[in-house]
């Protein structure tokens, strides 16, 4: 039987957060693909259909224009850009805003039961934003998490895209 | 004289009323005896005619008005006149702050108080930005002053983890790696194949060792089975785990779930050899694994630790004491530089030589500022060094020169490529920018100590230069995708003007 397909956009995956792969990997339940800039993400979210998408909200643009553009225009506090968000809007109202022309057509296969966010922002910050966007799974990053949250992620994102309740 | 003749008609009927500012005179409780059109305007008064008002109406605090002609009064005590003084006023219900110059007007015979002449120039909205500057200024004191403990507190806590890590490293022991600093992936992969392989050994003879009746009265059959499912990823670790940075981990991971089977089967009922060789196994495959995470860890608090400084250095540049300029010999910057970051170069197992062509030249300014510029530079040599193939160490090779009456600190490093695009448009140096390739291989970076180095460089009359080709004889074309992805050599040069004698005293 084929694994789950998982994409973690993350640019600490490799190094600060390279802890968290351990038992993804340990677990060999999934099939894990790691995108580490907007640009590969896009590539990888158009090129193969994911059973859950983990997306940071800090991430920078890669060589893409279109996503350069936007993180230019945040100016010098980079973390403003919040691409991750940027990425979720074009995903899911793309087609209404314009995003969708020329080779960012977001794919037809993504829904936001398939998505979750683990990223520094905090609840107060881009909660609301998720709730419209319908993305029901968020995990703030900070120090105390286990080292299985991000395993522990995507099996609450698989439960529920199973049929069963969310938990927040 | 020009001017004089063309004037003096106007001067004859000159009325002060069509002045572009507010002029008033007023009796001295205030009734207004005169008022030009541009303040009627501002006041928002009837344009023509009597006026009943007073200009104590117009005080936003009825109490100030008194305060105000005690002013004036003492400044002409002193032989002078109330001047710039800023008026809080309320006109129409919104704010307005004026500006007023204001003087007595006395009866020529009698000296006695007949009134006040002034102007008020309306100043709202420069008040306003004194106002937002103020606040600006008082939010960079309170942040400056907070960076400052909030660095003093993360200095101490980076100096605790550490040291806690060097206790960890040393119990941990004994480390397989040649030295203390970090190793490579290849060099990690090398160490924990054996561990693995012995761990994988140790679950295939218990396995084999034990019968079907001692495994069903021992464990669960899906504990049986988690221990047959991982044989396949210790036995090819580099295959099943795509990122070398997360193999070490994944192999602690399942070290330690290999230990808490264990510990869950009964004593005396299992071959108590192969039990307990899985566990031995097990424990020294989490050892290493927890060792190699150590490393990594003590290399990013090194790295990070560094960055912090020169972040505060950057932002507290502008607030602190300015230093007077002096001369310091460029190689006694550059050595300290050096020092200042040995520790760091030697965990990430950078090799920093240094040629000196220009012994006892010196360079004029803050040695503070040009210190730091340095290290910033230095620092980036050796975070963005490649660990070379066939076991060579990475470098950084500092060469200082004399070209064209400047001097030159050329920072060499062989490893991550710099764009052409990003050197020509200056996104560099863009306060904030990381390099397009610099974020391969886990490398922490705020995009400060370029941008930091340049801005010292200039307040020195000085600038920066960066070269950045690929570094192999025989290069992939710039068409090819992995063009960027082939190591590159990279040259940033610092030219600084240098000190003549005595430049200094003349100073």
């Amino acid at each position: 039987m084929n694994k789950p397909r998982i994409l973690w956009v993350e640019d600490s995956a490799k190094f600060e957060l390279a802890n968290l792969l351990g038992p993804i990997y340990a677990s060999n339940k999934y099939e894990l693909t790691l995108a580490e800039d907007a640009t590969a993400a896009v590539r990888y979210l158009q090129a193969v259909q994911f059973d859950v998408v983990i997306m940071d909200i800090r991430i920078p643009p890669g060589r893409d224009r279109y996503w350069s553009q936007q993180y230019e225009r945040a100016g010098a506090d980079k973390a403003a850009a919040q691409l991750g968000l940027a990425m979720l809007s074009w995903l899911f109202n793309g087609r209404n805003n314009g995003h969708s022309n020329g080779k960012l057509v977001p794919p037809a296969w993504v829904r936001p039961e398939q998505f979750a966010v683990f990223s520094v922002e905090g609840e107060f910050e881009i909660g609301e934003t998720l709730r419209q966007l319908g993305i029901r799974n968020f995990v703030e990053k900070r120090p105390g998490l286990l080292d299985t949250v991000l395993l522990d992620l995507i099996n609450r994102v698989i439960r529920g895209r199973n049929g069963h309740a969310a938990q927040p | 004289m020009f001017a004089e003749i063309n004037l003096h008609p106007l001067l004859q009927q000159f009325d002060p009323a069509i002045l572009p500012i507010g002029v008033y005179i007023v009796t001295p409780d205030g009734r207004f005896a005169f008022c030009n059109a541009y303040l009627r305007r501002l006041l928002q008064l009837p344009p023509e005619g009597a006026l009943t008002q007073m200009i104590s109406d117009f005080y936003a605090d009825a109490e100030e008005r008194p305060r105000v002609l005690a002013r004036v009064r003492q400044a002409e005590e002193q032989g002078a006149f109330f001047e710039k003084e800023i008026l809080h006023f309320k006109v129409a219900g919104g704010d307005m702050f004026v500006q007023n110059n204001c003087r007595s007007l006395r009866d020529a015979h009698t000296q006695e108080l007949v009134g006040f002449a002034g102007s008020l120039v309306d100043v709202t909205q420069e008040h306003q930005y004194s106002d937002m500057n103020k606040a600006l200024h008082q939010r960079i004191a309170e942040l400056t002053t907070d960076i400052g403990r909030v660095w003093h507190a993360s200095s101490s806590m980076m100096v605790m983890v550490h040291q806690a890590l060097n206790a960890a490293i040393c119990a941990l022991g004994p480390n397989p790696f040649p030295d203390e600093g970090t190793p490579s992936t290849d060099e990690i992969d090398q160490a924990l194949q054996k561990p693995a392989q012995e761990a994988a050994l140790a679950i295939e003879n218990l396995l084999s060792a034990t019968t079907a009746e001692q495994k069903k009265e021992t464990l669960s059959e899906a504990l049986w089975q988690e221990l047959q499912d991982q044989l396949p990823l210790l036995r090819d670790f580099i295959g099943a785990v795509p990122i070398p940075e997360s193999r070490a981990n994944t192999l602690r991971v399942i070290a330690r779930r290999l230990g808490e089977i264990c510990e869950k089967m009964p004593p005396r009922k299992l071959p108590k050899e192969a039990v307990k060789e899985l566990a031995r196994t097990a424990s020294q495959l989490e050892r290493l694994a927890a060792m190699i995470a150590a490393l990594h860890t003590r290399t990013a608090v090194i790295q990070m630790d560094y960055t912090m400084r020169s972040l505060r250095e950057f932002i507290t540049s502008d607030v602190r004491r300015q230093e007077k300029p002096k001369c310091v010999p460029l190689i006694s910057l550059v050595e300290t530089a050096h020092r200042q970051l040995a520790e760091f170069a030697h965990s990430s197992r950078v090799k920093v030589r240094c040629e000196n062509e220009i012994e006892g030249a010196a360079v004029l300014g803050s040695e503070r500022d040009l210190l730091r510029a340095l290290a910033n530079l230095l620092h980036n040599g050796i975070k963005y060094s490649w660990h070379r193939e066939r076991g060579k160490p990475p470098w950084v090779l500092i060469r200082l020169f004399r070209e064209q009456q400047r001097l030159g600190v050329a920072f060499e490093n062989w490893g991550v490529a710099i764009s052409p695009e990003e050197i020509e448009n200056k996104l560099i140096f863009k306060l904030g920018y990381r390099g397009e390739w610099s974020k391969d291989r886990g490398r922490l970076g705020t995009g400060i100590g370029l941008t930091d180095a340049l801005d010292v460089a200039h307040k020195h009359g000085g600038t920066i230069a960066v070269e950045s080709r690929p570094a192999r004889t025989r290069p992939l074309a710039p068409e090819n995708e992995n063009y960027f992805e082939q190591p590159f050599m990279t040259t940033v040069t610092i030219f600084l003007p240098e000190a003549n004698e005595g430049e200094e005293k003349q100073r």
